[in-house]
């Protein structure tokens, strides 16, 4: 398969940035939100973090419409970040 | 146009391995070498007996007499009765306040003979030692510590995505496990490459999954920060709250603490003696004294191993902590513990220097296929591509050149003065110019000279490591095995290894050399003895 450097480097700025942000995001509302302990939420959080980003990452160099996928990140942070605010 | 899950892997796989690929390998040689860094610490020491044999008991007896005598005055002390594994050396580390400045503390780390109570320091030569070497796999070198830290984590997350894309490209894992080709075509590369991949896969994924976890704090601080209202104290209370640690506070009233011996044997009533590695006296000389061992066996290490809790005034029993907060932590300590491997004996030990050193050939090989398989697509009388040709030539010093830079380290140690200014920077310098010099070689000579001549280069270089040695000290290799120095003689038999492995890839690529050379009629041009080669 053929890609662009532009487009390469379009999913390495998205991966680095946005994805990134958004994997702090999520990280912080399920601390607040999960069943447990705030300190036990987070110990799992922290564990698995790195986990759930490897796989967004794949995803943001896998997937076809990248507009669309830097949108649902945006939104993504939005929500999380406006749960987070809520909840806390 | 849309494309399969396998397509865009492939994809990813090959330009994060292309791209990432020498800083990878960088990190595993090095990481590697940290399996038995503190070997080779005794290794670069070679005025130490580190072969001769102390119980614990006196070891013990030696740094609570040290401690004692010196730092009574320190909050707490750390313990190492084997500062290097397997050797005579034990180590003490406390902290005392400066006489200067009362509120900033000072660091004392004493590495001293068991036997004496002594200091080492100006006994053993100046040295870099295992320790920095094993240090560069995540602090480089040259640059700001900060900086590589987050360039390793960069590169450490791709590394992980690398492995875990690696095995969703190939759906017949098996298959291509059990297949070699060796031909001209490149193939060979690839199959080798799957062959170190697939026999190394648990190694590889969780040393590049725990790799990740040791930064998260460096990279993911927002996800605590913000869930404690981005209180710094609350912060950190929670960081420290993760790890199981004893809390005491100090009673203020002074009190003897119980002999060491008997403190010994309360202790060996509860842990097996193989398994201790360090011991935490918290409190020194106060009524609520305490001393915690961490015995480090099975899969647990440094920061998931239970922890013994005894009074160091009546040598009682106090109570074992347990390995972690919850399943996460446990998880978590365990990956980190694994990675670092301190609970390995010898032969585990072994066990993870074959993976390093398969993870290594895994990045070498892939970066090599690349080339190779270009190579071969552009077909036998085409030119090769000037990028192509830099690839490549940057391969040849990376793969080969940095083990002549760490055979160039090894020499350097023994052949430096001892009394030379920053010695162990020297050492250091040494390993770099060298690779540096490998550099230059591999772009200004043929593909195929460049491969052949370092190999051979490298090969010399570790075939000079045991004479060396055994011109410069006395414990030459034969010396070693008849004193039952094995950290000694299996240094230079691995050295001596190493130069045969590489002298018979030069003898290879130089038949290869000299096979096809009948048919240039002409004085090769550099370009088609690139393309011959």
């Amino acid at each position: 398969m053929k890609r662009t450097k532009k487009d390469a480097a379009a999913r390495l700025l998205i991966s680095l940035v946005p994805a990134f942000i958004f994997t702090n995001t999520l990280g912080v509302l399920l601390t607040l939100s999960l069943p447990g302990s705030k300190l036990t939420n987070l110990s799992y959080v922290i564990t698995f973090a790195f986990l759930f980003y490897s796989v967004l990452v794949m995803w943001v160099f896998h997937t076809t419409h990248l507009k669309a996928a830097l949108s649902g990140i945006c939104i993504g942070i939005l929500l999380c970040s406006g749960a987070s605010y809520l909840l806390y | 146009m849309k494309s399969g899950i396998r397509d865009t892997m492939t994809w990813f796989h090959t330009w994060i391995g292309l791209v990432l690929c020498w800083v990878m390998y960088f990190m595993f040689v090095t990481g590697t070498t940290g399996y038995f860094d503190e070997e080779i610490d005794q290794y670069m020491m070679p005025e130490i007996a580190h072969h001769e044999q102390v119980s614990l008991e006196s070891r013990f007896e030696t740094l609570m007499n040290y401690g004692n005598q010196n730092a009574l005055g320190a909050e707490q002390w750390f313990l190492t009765p084997e500062a290097f594994r397997g050797g005579m050396l034990s180590r003490i580390f406390y902290r005392l306040p400066q006489e200067e400045d009362p509120e900033s503390l000072q660091n004392f780390n004493i590495t001293m003979n068991p036997k004496t109570g002594e200091s080492i320091e100006g006994t053993a030569r100046e040295t870099a030692g295992g320790q920095t070497l094993y240090r560069m796999h995540w602090r480089l070198h040259y640059i700001n510590p900060d900086l590589a830290y987050y360039l390793i984590g960069v590169v450490t997350l791709f590394m992980f995505i690398g492995v875990v894309s690696g095995i969703v490209i190939h759906r017949k894992i098996f298959t291509d496990f059990f297949t070699f080709r060796n031909k001209s075509n490149g193939k060979g590369w690839l199959d080798a490459h799957n062959l170190m991949s697939v026999s190394s896969l648990p190694f590889q994924l969780m040393i590049a999954y725990s790799g990740l976890l040791f930064m998260v704090t460096t990279f993911l601080p927002v996800i605590g920060y913000a869930s404690y209202g981005f209180d710094v104290g609350k912060t950190i209370d929670a960081a420290q709250s993760l790890r199981i640690s004893y809390k005491v506070e100090a009673s203020g009233r002074a009190a003897d603490m119980l002999a060491p011996n008997d403190l010994m044997t309360s202790i060996l009533e509860k842990v097996d003696r193989d398994d201790i590695k360090r011991i935490n006296v918290k409190h020194p000389g106060d009524e609520n004294a305490v001393i915690i061992v961490r015995p480090m066996e099975s899969i647990y290490g440094a920061r998931s191993a239970e922890g013994y809790v005894f009074s160091a005034v009546t040598g009682e029993y106090i109570e074992t902590l347990p390995h972690a907060l919850n399943a996460a932590m446990q998880i978590n300590t365990v990956m980190l513990d694994l990675h670092e491997g301190l609970f390995a004996k010898t032969d585990l030990r072994w066990l993870y220097f074959v993976a390093g050193i398969l993870g290594s050939g895994m990045i070498a090989s892939g970066s090599i296929y690349y080339v190779r398989k270009r190579r071969v697509k552009l077909g036998p009388n085409a030119e090769m591509p000037r990028n192509l040709r830099n690839i490549e030539s940057g391969n040849i010093a990376v793969t080969v050149g940095l083990m002549a830079g760490i055979a160039a380290f090894f020499i350097a140690n023994r052949l430096l003065p001892v009394e030379m200014d920053n010695r162990a920077d020297w050492e250091v310098h040494c390993m770099f110019i060298v690779w540096g010099l490998c550099f230059v070689h591999a772009f200004i000579r043929t593909n195929s000279q460049a491969w052949k001549e370092q190999c051979y280069f490298t090969s010399l270089l570790y075939l000079a490591l045991p004479f060396i040695n055994g011109m410069t000290i006395d414990q030459h290799l034969f010396n070693a095995i008849n004193e039952g120095n094995w950290i000694f003689a299996s240094t230079d038999l691995l050295s001596i290894l190493f130069s045969l492995i590489f002298g018979a890839i030069a003898f290879q690529m130089g038949k290869k050399v000299t096979l096809s050379r009948p048919k240039m009629r002409t004085a090769p041009t550099r370009s088609a003895m690139v393309r011959d080669h």
